[in-house]
């Protein structure tokens, strides 16, 4: 059968590009029957934000230390959350380009800053390679401009506020009051124990920019409604995929559109077996 | 104090426009001069290898110019490059059977090494195509081998004999070697699976 377009949600998009191959082969497996695979801008622009922000981090390190540890050293002094992320991706990466043939620290400096290099300067390509549609309702800046090179190392992915307004996020709100509202409905009608601190901030910010949309010009509010944002923006016909279920199973339903549980590859090998036989 | 100043106020007034490093003889120099000022010819460095405007952008004695790259290292970066051409070929030979395509690999990523140990004397783009393939064939799986991914391995990796590589070409390679398959993003998954496979293996031996 069929399943038509699916529309691919952040965590699914650093998934295919970040992730163990298992994990993507197990994602990629729920792309079968489905004939065109979209996204958004906003979904690009939480991606950049999550993913390459850190490389950016990672990069600029790595030009300033004189050798490995020193990367290491200075992760060290940040929150414990930041610290785990960074330190995994940096420890992965180290390790990759560590040769027993050579014992020279400096030398995996050397790869590491050429690699995260390539990989920040190839970010929007990576990103668009994987879909077949990018839909530009919000006009995200962030997603059109980031990352920046300023000389040999890059802008940090910094803020939005209202005053410079560079993407049109009020307006795509606006247009689509009456979705948002159902969202906040949906939020309100939600016992309290299946509402997690994000969705209770969001239902925050959402009912206040329901009389006042153009609130959602600020990163603060406009980040922290991501998945509302999302939801929204995802084609009634379509079918959103994402690891996130436990926030879209609220949000979707709400708006009538539906997401697309994840299936096991094994599972559908299975599936492909008895349609076969 | 020793006295010995290579730069001192008296010697760039006597100098011939020459600004830093080593001072150009003059007429006007004292005995103590001649020593220090003959220092770079008792070391057997010609003048003109270390004129300031030809050393922009190379730092001495650790990379050398263009013109001395093509002539010295070329020959040795086409033979590294030859070596893992032939084996490429070779591959797509045998790229129904693991165990002889392992063994390509392995020494496909020996001379690989070799290139990237006269990196130094190269233009930046020629490290950054090094990285590329590094990230692509590194613990690759050859399982997951292609025909096809190994005709583009050889169309990149001829490059390498280029005299000069283009600064934009590592990037259109990383393009064409995700279009066919190559996943460059291994290196952020670190070690991997087949030899976490091992270690658990060898951990439950233990």
């Amino acid at each position: 059968m069929t399943k038509g377009a699916l529309f691919l949600e952040t965590s699914i998009q650093i998934a295919r590009r970040f992730h163990h191959p298992k994990e993507r082969t197990r994602i990629e497996a729920n792309f079968k029957d489905s004939p065109v695979l979209l996204t958004s801008s906003y979904v690009k622009m939480e991606y950049l934000r999550r993913v390459i922000g850190d490389l950016i981090y990672l990069y600029q390190v790595a030009t300033r230390v004189g050798n490995f540890g020193e990367i290491l050293w200075c992760i060290q002094k940040l929150d414990l959350y930041q610290r785990r992320k960074l330190q995994t991706n940096l420890q992965g990466i180290g390790t990759f380009f560590y040769s027993s043939l050579g014992n020279d620290t400096s030398e995996v400096l050397e790869k590491l800053k050429i690699w995260l290099k390539q990989t920040i300067d190839d970010s929007q390509d990576m990103f668009d390679e994987l879909v077949d549609s990018i839909s530009d309702e919000t006009c995200c800046e962030k997603a059109r401009n980031f990352p920046q090179k300023n000389g040999e190392t890059y802008s940090g992915f910094g803020r939005c506020k209202g005053q410079q307004k560079q993407c049109k996020i009020d307006e795509f709100f606006s247009a689509n009051l009456s979705a948002f509202k159902e969202i906040v409905d949906a939020l309100k009608a939600l016992p309290p124990e299946e509402k997690d601190e994000e969705l209770n901030k969001m239902e925050e910010i959402l009912e206040k920019a329901l009389q006042h949309p153009k609130n959602m010009l600020d990163y603060k509010n406009c980040w922290k409604c991501g998945d509302a944002i999302i939801s929204v923006e995802c084609p009634a016909k379509a079918l959103l995929l994402t690891l996130n279920v436990k926030h879209y199973k609220v949000l979707m339903p709400a708006i009538e559109k539906k997401i697309l549980l994840m299936q096991d590859a094994s599972e559908i090998k299975e599936e492909a077996k008895i349609e076969k036989s | 104090m020793s006295g010995l100043s290579f730069s001192s106020q008296k010697d760039n007034s006597e100098s011939s426009g020459r600004e830093g490093g080593w001072q150009k003889r003059s007429s006007a120099q004292t005995p103590f001069e001649e020593t220090i000022i003959s220092i770079p010819e008792a070391a057997g460095i010609a003048w003109a290898s270390y004129r300031p405007e030809k050393l922009e952008g190379y730092s001495l004695l650790t990379q050398r110019s263009p013109e001395i790259i093509e002539t010295d290292f070329q020959p040795e970066i086409n033979d590294r490059t030859d070596k893992i051409l032939s084996l490429l070929k070779e591959l797509k030979e045998d790229l129904s059977n693991p165990v002889e395509a392992e063994s390509i690999f392995s020494n496909i990523l020996q001379y690989h090494r070799e290139l990237w140990d006269l990196r130094s004397h190269k233009e930046k783009s020629f490290a950054e195509l090094l990285v590329t393939l590094e990230s692509a064939i590194k613990y690759y799986d050859v399982s997951e081998l292609t025909l096809q991914k190994v005709e583009m391995l050889i169309q990149i990796f001829s490059e390498l004999k280029q005299a000069s590589l283009k600064s934009d070409f590592p990037k259109m390679a990383r393009k064409d070697l995700r279009k066919v398959g190559f996943d460059l993003m291994r290196p952020i998954l670190g070690v991997p699976e087949k030899f976490s496979d091992i270690l658990k293996k060898l951990e439950s031996n233990d």
